[in-house]
């Protein structure tokens, strides 16, 4: 028996103000109701007027997802008793919505595409937050009237994996086209879901989980519903429809509600707002505006750079990583250097930072794999150089003058550190002239210790091989 | 003519959670009947040969810059309030919503 998996997806278009209100999204950490005004408030008489970058953001997302986009629009109220909603309604769309249809081609852990449909894309604004205490509940309407667009799926997702892979994929589309940042833990992208499971062709029952907002919650989610669907129907119980809340505490999905049709919401055109046109000149300009998209940067990538699959997959991960990549490259044209490099150093320096951005720079960060290139400088310098300079924002140059990390290539000083080791290792001299090649690793060795690493191994090497040939 | 009764008059207040007196009541009852009775009316002119929308009057998109403004102080925000506590609007406990 398989699961058919539907996903309506909210994510938090990256705008400075509410949808229909000049009130700064940048609510994070505010106190509570301070983001507000009389339109967010539902004020008597208070008016919305939309806010034109949060269409234009919900239509590259369209395009980014390849949706047929009308060229009309409109907004309607979802009317609902909730005290989230101070207006009583949500301004959402409900008949024509800003895209239909579109498609995002989801990438399989082997390799495979499958290619999962869209239903609709629509705007729309978000509630406030609820806290229930003892007695009473608390209202903070901060994210009240922020700008959201829901994603709807058709149920295309045949498992709890590939959902919580399409979410991440997504989320991956919506950053790099600049629609949302994404970021789960504030709550910018959050995903309801339907599933039912069925032995044969036809739809079974379905159920809908709600607040999931966590890839990991979409997959424990699903992976539960599924279960308890399954034995279900094995014990030869009927599926019921209803609404399910997910509480990741206790790992397990709670009810919510029975299912509410649509025709409870009474929907219709929202008299304060005129539609939205959306003309072919517009569209024009805002495709040109296009960046490059997760998924033909990584075709370009394996053709341009030759790069392993696995590479292209983690550096690609997150835009801002993608983006570096390219600019040292642009610098220090060696692909896969610079690959391993910011693999192993700079996600290891990421993941135990704790402050957001890159503090060294791609030019900075080009250098350093340039002077070790060169040999001006070795690898373990190099490892420590960059380092540094994540941590300090100091240039390599100041970090290896200051600290002596310059390799010695200079034949005349390294000439008295060989002759020195030589002295000292008659016997090993001695067997090297016998025949025993190995033993020149060993003096290399010896004269590297005595330069505390700083001596270039290659002229070492070149002049051991001179002196002992004498 | 429409017709709306007290308990129905009693139940919209209840659901505006609006306190009404008797002669309240019979007002609002008065004042019900009418608007519908208005409504009832406009729904009995055949409008299905006229467009839901006048195109030329869409011509061009009202749009607002994505600039912040100030947002009122918390302190005008919360004054229309019953209650409030902390900066937040309290209300009566609620169920979690689906």
């Amino acid at each position: 028996m398989r699961a058919i998996i539907g996903l309506e997806i909210h994510a938090q278009l990256n705008t400075r103000t509410k949808l229909f209100c000049a009130c700064s999204t940048d609510y994070f950490g505010s106190p509570p109701n301070a983001h507000c005004c009389p339109v967010c408030l539902g004020m008597p008489g208070a008016l919305p007027v939309c806010n034109g970058h949060a269409i234009e953001l919900a239509l590259r997302a369209a395009l980014a997802l390849d949706c047929e986009i009308p060229e009309l629009s409109k907004f309607d109220r979802k009317n609902y008793f909730y005290p989230d909603l101070p207006k009583g309604y949500q301004i959402s769309q409900y008949d024509e919505p800003l895209a239909l249809g579109g498609h995002l081609s989801l990438e399989l852990p082997g390799g495979d595409i499958k290619r999962i449909r869209l239903r609709r894309i629509h705007i729309e604004e978000d509630a406030g937050k609820t806290i229930h205490v003892t007695d009473n509940s608390l209202l903070d309407l901060n994210r009240c009237g922020i700008p959201l667009i829901e994603i709807v799926t058709e149920p295309d997702l045949s498992s709890p994996q590939e959902a919580s892979l399409f979410m991440s994929q997504l989320r991956q589309v919506l950053r790099y086209a600049g629609v949302s940042s994404g970021d789960m833990e504030k709550g910018e992208l959050r995903c309801d879901a339907n599933i039912s499971i069925s032995a044969d062709a036809q739809l079974g029952t379905k159920t809908e989980i709600k607040n999931m907002n966590s890839f990991r919650a979409v997959e424990e989610a699903l992976q539960f519903e599924g279960a308890r669907q399954r034995e279900s129907l094995a014990s030869g119980k009927k599926i019921t429809q209803q609404t399910f809340g997910w509480n990741p505490e206790k790992n397990r999905v709670e009810v919510q509600r029975s299912k509410e049709e649509a025709e409870d919401y009474r929907y219709f055109p929202d008299p304060d707002l005129v539609p939205v046109i959306i003309n072919q000149a517009w569209l024009q300009t805002l495709r040109s505006q296009m960046p490059e998209l997760p998924a033909a940067k990584r075709m370009r990538w394996a053709r341009v750079f030759q790069l392993p699959a696995y590479d292209i997959q983690l550096l690609t991960d997150e835009l801002e990583i993608a983006q570096y990549f390219e600019a040292v490259v642009e610098r220090f044209n060696q692909p896969k250097i610079v690959s391993n490099w910011i693999m192993s150093e700079l996600l290891r320096l990421l993941k135990d930072s704790s402050s957001s951005g890159i503090p060294i720079a791609p030019k900075h960060f080009a250098h350093v794999l340039q002077l070790v290139e060169e040999g001006k400088i070795n690898r373990k310098s190099g490892k420590e150089v960059i380092e540094e300079a994540f941590r300090t924002g100091k240039s390599p140059e100041d970090i290896i003058a200051s600290k002596g990390h310059s390799q010695i290539s200079d034949e005349k000083t390294l000439i008295k550190m060989v002759d020195q080791v030589m002295a000292e290792n008659e016997d090993v001299v001695k067997n090297f002239r016998a025949g025993n090649q190995n033993a020149l690793g060993f003096l290399v060795g010896q004269v590297m210790a005595k330069s505390r690493g700083q001596a270039n191994p290659k002229v070492v090497a070149k002049l051991l091989q001179k002196e002992l040939d004498k | 003519m429409v017709e709306i009764s007290h308990e129905e008059v009693l139940q919209i207040a209840s659901l505006a959670r609006l306190k009404l007196s008797v002669e309240e009541v019979l007002l609002f009852q008065e004042q019900l009947v009418k608007i519908l009775d208005h409504f009832q009316a406009l729904s009995e002119v055949d409008t299905s040969h006229v467009q839901q929308r006048d195109v030329s009057l869409l011509s061009n998109n009202l749009f607002r810059e994505d600039q912040p403004r100030p947002s009122i102080p918390v302190e005008e925000a919360l004054k229309n309030a019953p209650k409030h506590k902390d900066g937040f609007f309290v209300v009566p406990k609620v169920l979690e919503k689906g």
